[in-house]
């Protein structure tokens, strides 16, 4: 009986040690917004603090409009904390709390003039980023390229 | 005419008197009454083979007389003699052949021989009767009686044989008593109260079974007639060594089969105490397929009906003098302890020992003595001192008889450390003249493998089923290629899970097969590096793969002891891997490798990477052997891959954004994002840069193994 009871001891520290090695891999799943937020603004790690995004082109009822040399150089970037900059030294904050949903909160630097719009995520991956102006009387979408 | 006639009766008379016998060809029977018979070829004796009193029967290489009938040899007091001659030793007496009769070997002397009994495979004989002889100085290596097994038909006939070997004297021969099975249904052999005193069995360094004066096999397959071994004593046997002449070990008993003991008990095994004894025999302590030999009860001395002999010896002091005993300062007399009385006034006392330091010149000569008999213990008294400059020296007592002049064995003292002492001299002896000889031909001598066989390839001898040992594996696996960080245990671990199939090649070698299925992740995120983290790729892959290797085993395969239950081994492989690395994008998970993440699709020079890989590994085993056939242990090996992508990650420079998304992969978006998910501006930059490290990983764990057959 002794024996019988050592005998499952053993398994039984044998299974315990099997299910350890089984628990052992970390996985860490992000959501689809986080996954977004990170295409947009970086994962927050080192030099991945942020992301910078130039204008390439714009469509405006779907025409592609053409841009000046200056409307090309304008260049949006969307640091991992929530904060906000563009080449036009304007700043101001973002949010991505829902999908395929920006929402910005700008300080024009000329005019102090605080706005907020929202824009519709068309299209985004590690080097582009389609953005759709949302109520506007107008459909504008605005074609940006990774500019790291 | 008279004085013709007188010259010849002068001629003949001497022929007459003391004319040989040689032997030849074929015999329907032969009897060989007293004078000397010379036999120089072979001798076939096909009906009764008689043997007189007083006969001298001379065996000269080739000779040997091969008895195919009944066998009738009665001597008195040793009064027959069957011997060779030095260099030129005879074989000695074949049995063979189906027959009704007996075999009846009593009261005679077999000297310097190859092999004096041989009972060849298919002999049958009523009854055979082995007692009274003495064996001494045969110089076969083989064995001094050989026993094979009657024919197999033989179980139809339900009878046996009485086999008997009884009150013989087994004295300075140079191989063992072999019966190829001890326990048996046709036999019922009868070992008993016989002397094996100071033979030494030739053999390598290794002590295995046959390396014992007596030997056999004990099978569960037979259930009759377990051999009957009592009142036998055992002493000074040992195994020596072919290649060096020095003794190896102790060698009383070996015994191998798949019964689970057998009994040895009632003998006396060269000591009275059992941790000594068991250092004279082969069993199961040595060998986990071996029976258990039950030696206990053991007698603590040996029994006066076995042959006289001497069985220890002591200092005037009454100290003990074991046989490792080096002896540099002479003795000043030696106390013979034996079993019956012994008359020593007609003995020899020889004494051997080295001149100067390093050189093998040596002196033999005789002491001289006086003796002081007190029944079973003889005190010599040395009168001859001679002064040996404190150089090994040993003694031999030679010409002893018993109270009914039956020989005694010769009694050695200090002869084992003095054999270490010619050996160490002989070597230097060796080397000073290789020095001395001239190189001039710039050929290279050959390295003098005198003692260089190792024991690590001796050769198994169980059953290639037994070798067999199969197993699981399981622990973990961590990957330590690109994407990686430099503390192992900073990586992410995965389950790995295994079979593995040893097989035992040579005693401390054996090859080995795992077939491994685990996985291998990690992160760039969980680097301490700052450009792994700047750099951010990730990986997953499900690993496949099969891994012969190669395994140095520190303890010998053969042996299961109590003292051995840990064993060590370390081994190197290959390993032919499949792997697949994934990622995740966007909540989908993807296969990396369509994907061409390195550009393997934007330029046509590249070409996408096997997912088949080669690479070799490290290995190191702890085993801890529960018993004969199981086995649990923990393990680790680092494993190298000759491919560099098992991480997707290899030497590629970042491809160029746009032209990722022009690839025409199934999805470009997932392919630019794995093949830079942090968007670095990385012109010029190899993929796997910082570290540019290769792909390893380590798989450790635990394991059970069993043998799956005896």
């Amino acid at each position: 009986m002794l024996e019988k009871m050592i005998s499952l001891k053993k398994h039984g520290y044998l299974l315990a040690l099997l299910m350890l090695f089984q628990f052992c891999t970390k996985k860490v799943v992000l959501t689809d917004v986080e996954f977004q937020r990170q295409l947009l603004a970086g994962t927050g790690t080192y030099q991945n603090m942020e992301r910078s995004w130039r204008l390439d082109s714009t469509y405006i009822n779907g025409v592609a409009i053409s841009l000046t040399t200056y409307q090309r150089t304008f260049v949006k970037t969307f640091m991992h904390d929530g904060i906000y900059k563009d080449s036009e030294l304007n700043n101001g904050t973002w949010e991505l709390s829902k999908l395929n949903t920006l929402r910005q909160k700008i300080t024009y630097s000329t005019t102090s003039k605080i706005d907020s719009c929202s824009f519709e995520i068309l299209l985004i991956n590690a080097a582009q980023l389609k953005l759709k102006l949302n109520n506007a009387t107008v459909k504008t979408e605005y074609l940006f390229k990774i500019a790291n | 005419m008279k004085s013709k006639l007188l010259y010849t009766l002068l001629f003949c008379l001497p022929l007459a008197l003391f004319g040989q016998d040689t032997l030849s060809g074929n015999y329907a029977t032969l009897k060989l009454s007293a004078g000397v018979h010379i036999v120089k070829d072979v001798v076939t004796v096909k009906g009764l083979l008689t043997v007189e009193p007083g006969a001298k029967i001379e065996l000269l290489d080739p000779g040997v007389i091969v008895c195919e009938g009944a066998v009738a040899i009665n001597g008195v007091k040793q009064n027959i003699e069957f011997y060779g001659k030095v260099k030129k030793e005879g074989v000695g007496l074949v049995i063979k052949n189906i027959d009704s009769s007996s075999v009846n070997i009593v009261g005679a002397l077999f000297k310097h021989l190859q092999m004096p009994l041989f009972f060849n495979f298919g002999w049958k004989r009523n009854s055979v009767n082995i007692s009274d002889n003495n064996f001494i100085e045969n110089t076969g290596k083989v064995s001094i009686i050989q026993v094979l097994n009657p024919p197999f038909s033989f179980i139809a006939d339900l009878g046996s044989i009485e086999f008997t070997v009884k009150n013989n004297l087994f004295s300075n021969n140079n191989a063992p008593v072999y019966f190829e099975d001890l326990k048996s249904d046709f036999i019922k052999l009868s070992i008993v109260n016989n002397t094996f005193a100071g033979n030494t069995v030739y053999g390598f360094k290794n002590y295995n079974i046959s390396t014992n004066i007596l030997y056999g096999r004990s099978d569960n397959y037979y259930t009759k007639y377990p051999a009957l071994i009592e009142n036998n004593s055992f002493v000074y046997n040992y195994l020596i060594d072919n290649n060096t002449d020095t003794v190896a070990h102790a060698a009383n008993f070996g015994i191998y089969g798949s019964d689970k003991t057998f009994k040895l008990a009632n003998n006396y095994l060269g000591s009275n105490v059992k941790s000594d004894i068991v250092k004279t025999i082969h069993d199961q302590t040595l060998n986990y397929s071996a029976p258990q030999l039950l030696v206990e009860p053991f007698l603590m001395v040996p029994a006066s009906t076995a042959p006289t002999h001497v069985y220890a010896v002591k200092a005037l002091d009454n100290k003990p003098i074991p046989d490792s005993i080096l002896i540099t300062e002479p003795l000043k007399g030696l106390v013979l302890i034996s079993n019956n009385d012994v008359n020593v006034s007609k003995s020899i006392l020889g004494f051997t020992y080295f001149v100067g330091d390093s050189i093998l010149r040596k002196v033999d000569t005789t002491l001289t003595y006086s003796t002081q008999s007190n029944g079973k213990t003889s005190t010599l008294n040395i009168t001859k001192v001679i002064n040996t400059n404190k150089k090994p020296s040993y003694y031999t007592l030679s010409g002893m008889v018993d109270n009914a002049g039956r020989a005694v064995p010769d009694v050695k003292v200090g002869y084992n450390a003095w054999l270490n002492e010619n050996r160490a001299r002989k070597l230097f002896s060796e080397i000073i003249d290789m020095n001395s000889k001239s190189i001039a031909d710039s050929i290279k001598l050959a390295n003098n493998s005198a003692d260089s066989i190792k024991n690590t390839f001796q050769k198994i001898e169980a059953p290639i089923k037994s070798r067999i040992e199969v197993g699981l594996v399981t622990g973990g696996a961590i990957f330590t290629g690109t994407i990686s960080s430099s503390g192992l245990f900073n990586n992410q671990m995965n389950i790995a899970n295994g079979v593995h199939m040893k097989f035992t090649l040579f005693s401390n070698i054996s090859a080995g097969l795992t077939v491994s299925s685990f996985k291998l992740s990690n992160s760039d995120l969980t680097s301490n590096n700052n450009d792994q983290l700047a750099r951010g790729m990730s990986f997953s892959t499900s690993m496949l793969s099969v891994s012969p290797s190669i395994n140095y085993d520190f303890v010998d395969n053969r042996l299961y002891t109590k003292a051995r239950k840990i064993r060590p081994s370390i081994g190197v492989g290959l390993d032919i891997s499949s792997f697949a690395p994934s990622g995740t994008y966007n909540g989908v998970e993807y296969k990396l490798q369509p994907l061409g993440t390195g550009g393997q699709f934007t330029d046509s020079t590249k070409k996408p990477y096997s997912l088949l890989a080669l690479g070799y590994f490290f290995d190191l085993k702890v085993k801890y052997q529960i018993n004969r056939s199981n086995s649990v242990g923990i393990h680790i090996s680092y494993h190298k891959s000759m491919s560099d992508y098992l991480d997707d990650v290899g030497p590629d420079e970042f491809p160029d954004a746009n032209k990722m998304l022009a690839s025409g992969v199934s999805d470009p978006a997932a392919a630019l994002y794995f093949s830079n998910p942090t968007s670095r501006n990385i012109n010029g930059q190899f993929r796997n840069s910082p570290n540019n490290s290769k792909d390893s990983y380590v798989i450790f764990g635990i394991f059970y193994a069993r043998k799956l057959f005896k």
